[in-house]
């Protein structure tokens, strides 16, 4: 399998706080895996680094084969990477429609963009509401929106963080069920605290501890590694 | 533009029609026309804060550079056709090249209202200063504190000798306005517009959606900065003199005041906002009991107080109640639409 998504030695530093530590990483071609550690481990801040929110101060991102370090996030979504942020990131005053059919114009142009913006309605269930604004939704159906922002634009790399935070048990089944959709023509990474969403979807997990990678692997094997789990899970888990 | 849009502007422009036939009865015209000029000088910040979020505390920067490029164009050149598009010109690269050094290095928010306010005081500091003999463009002397007298003023188009003053001078700037407030609007509804309104409302996910949200800032401050010169070319025209007052602080406020006051997020808000404050202290102007000033800033109070929303986009919200109140529906889909239609005004 090739390699669609590589850091090497990324490091990130806040003045004498290094939240990212010369991290390895490597993401195949249609992979889905999942990021987890405890609070303030590095996680968000890595995923800022590859969407292009944070510049980071050392080691290089490579996507797609491109040198994307320290690009601005326009140019790296522009690449096909479709991102979904921890708090829902949409328009609130603009409606459901107007927010996802944004995302599919840039990429596909006025004709195209209208199919699918209602392709992505019908398949997150928005139809009901896709004339509403956004400000007025709830916190699961923000969560939504803003997944069909991303996938109106069909990226081949979807990040994605927290996406089942806040939600019933109801949305989180179904939005495991829209990941492995997607997942059939996307690599994606997710940024996850909830274990069971995690075992739902997940085949292999990177674990972060302290900004560096402390364990990969299968999600099984890492929960059962105890350094996992004392760092993770604490340690009398 | 959505049918619906289409027949909120054609409503909006009948009345305006109406209100443009109408008004010289009630008013002298040429108080009328420094109106409609105050009205599409609103309607320039109206459209870069009410709809792109920029505020700009500096408009009256890019009306004093119209009006200053108009002068000296039109004495350089001695007939208006050319000079009028200057007047357009000159304010629209200012601004772009302001835009483009603000929106570039990221600034945002307070800082771009201080470096704006302080860009007009700049201008205004520098032609006051312009009085020597060696202040020339071409043979424009800059004047410094007097200003600049004595230019041409709008003719037709080839013919210098055929002045348009008085009540034509009226109506091409009544026509002006309304052309604008309908290019503008159909720039919103445009794709450009919406990508504006969403840079507005969550700059970052627009970044991420793939556009370039500098840029897009940039143009749109640019167009604004077009359409405050193009009052300034107006008024140039209007006053037959430019003075450095044009890029005074004053002038700055009482812009912003009339957005406020009118309603942002709205077209029309500014507009009326800008004609009814100006008219309001055009007639206080009249009496020495006590200053405009205070009124403009008690009327100010009372609108955020009282109308935090703006005197338009809360007459449409009572005129969509009414409506309501007669079709007797309650379903979220008017809920919605009640709230859209004091948005699109």
């Amino acid at each position: 399998m090739s390699s669609v998504l590589e850091t090497r030695g990324l490091t990130m530093q806040f003045g004498g706080v290094t939240a990212v530590d010369n991290v390895d990483f490597r993401l195949e071609r249609k992979e889905l895996r999942c990021l987890i550690g405890p609070n303030g481990a590095g996680k968000s801040t890595f995923f800022k680094c590859l969407t292009g929110q944070l510049k980071p101060t050392g080691g290089q991102i490579t996507i797609e084969g491109e040198e994307t370090t320290g690009w601005d996030p326009h140019w790296v979504a522009r690449l096909g990477v479709g991102v979904k942020t921890q708090v829902p990131s949409v328009m609130d005053g603009l409606t459901v429609r107007e927010n996802i059919w944004l995302s599919a114009y840039r990429t596909h142009g006025r004709e195209k963009a209208r199919h699918l913006a209602d392709d992505a309605i019908e398949r997150l269930d928005l139809g009901t509401i896709a004339r509403s604004l956004v400000g007025r939704l709830s916190h699961g159906e923000r969560q939504r929106v803003e997944l069909g922002i991303v996938i109106a634009a069909e990226p081949w790399l979807i990040l994605l963080d927290e996406p089942a935070a806040g939600m019933t048990a109801e949305e989180v089944g179904r939005m495991a069920d829209i990941i492995a959709e997607l997942n059939k023509e996307a690599a994606i990474i997710i940024v996850e605290h909830d274990m069971q969403f995690i075992r739902s979807i997940a085949r292999k997990v990177t674990v972060f501890s302290q900004g560096r990678i402390l364990a990969e692997g299968d999600v099984d094997a890492i929960m059962r590694d105890q350094r996992v789990r004392d760092v993770y899970l604490g340690k009398k888990a | 533009m959505a049918g619906s849009q289409v027949r909120q502007t054609a409503i909006v422009l009948v009345i305006a029609v109406i209100a443009m036939l109408v008004a010289p009865s009630l008013i002298d015209t040429y108080t009328l026309t420094v109106l409609i000029i105050y009205g599409m000088l609103a309607l320039s910040l109206g459209l870069i804060w009410g709809f792109g979020g920029i505020l700009c505390f500096g408009q009256a920067a890019f009306f004093g550079l119209g009006a200053y490029a108009y002068a000296i164009a039109a004495i350089n050149i001695g007939e208006s056709t050319v000079p009028f598009l200057v007047g357009i010109a000159v304010p629209f690269a200012f601004a772009f090249v302001l835009g483009a050094m603000m929106f570039y290095g990221r600034l945002s928010d307070v800082y771009l209202g201080v470096i704006t306010l302080v860009v007009t005081l700049i201008l205004f500091k520098f032609i006051n200063s312009t009085a020597g003999p060696e202040y020339v463009i071409g043979k424009a002397r800059l004047g410094g504190f007097n200003g600049i007298p004595g230019f041409q003023t709008l003719n037709v188009p080839g013919d210098p000798s055929w002045y348009i003053y008085d009540r034509s001078f009226y109506y091409f700037c009544a026509i002006a306005l309304l052309v604008v407030y309908a290019l503008v609007r159909w720039l919103l509804a445009s794709p450009f517009g919406r990508i504006a309104v969403a840079i507005r409302e969550n700059e970052q996910r627009v970044e991420l959606m793939g556009y370039d949200v500098r840029f897009r800032k940039t143009v749109l401050f640019a167009i604004g900065g077009a359409i405050a010169g193009l009052a300034g070319t107006l008024f140039a025209s209007w006053a037959e003199i430019v003075t450095p007052g044009m890029f005074s602080l004053s002038q700055s406020a009482e812009i912003i005041v009339w957005c406020i006051v009118g309603g942002l997020g709205t077209l029309t808000g500014p507009i009326i906002g800008a004609m009814i404050l100006a008219y309001l202290k055009f007639l206080l102007g009249q009496q020495t009991l006590f200053d405009s000033t205070l009124l403009l800033g008690l009327i100010l109070v009372l609108s955020v107080l009282f109308l935090p929303r703006g005197v338009v986009p809360t007459l449409a919200l009572l005129y969509s109640r009414i409506g309501q109140g007669r079709r007797r529906p309650s379903t979220r889909a008017t809920a919605r639409r009640r709230m859209r239609a004091s948005a699109d005004v």
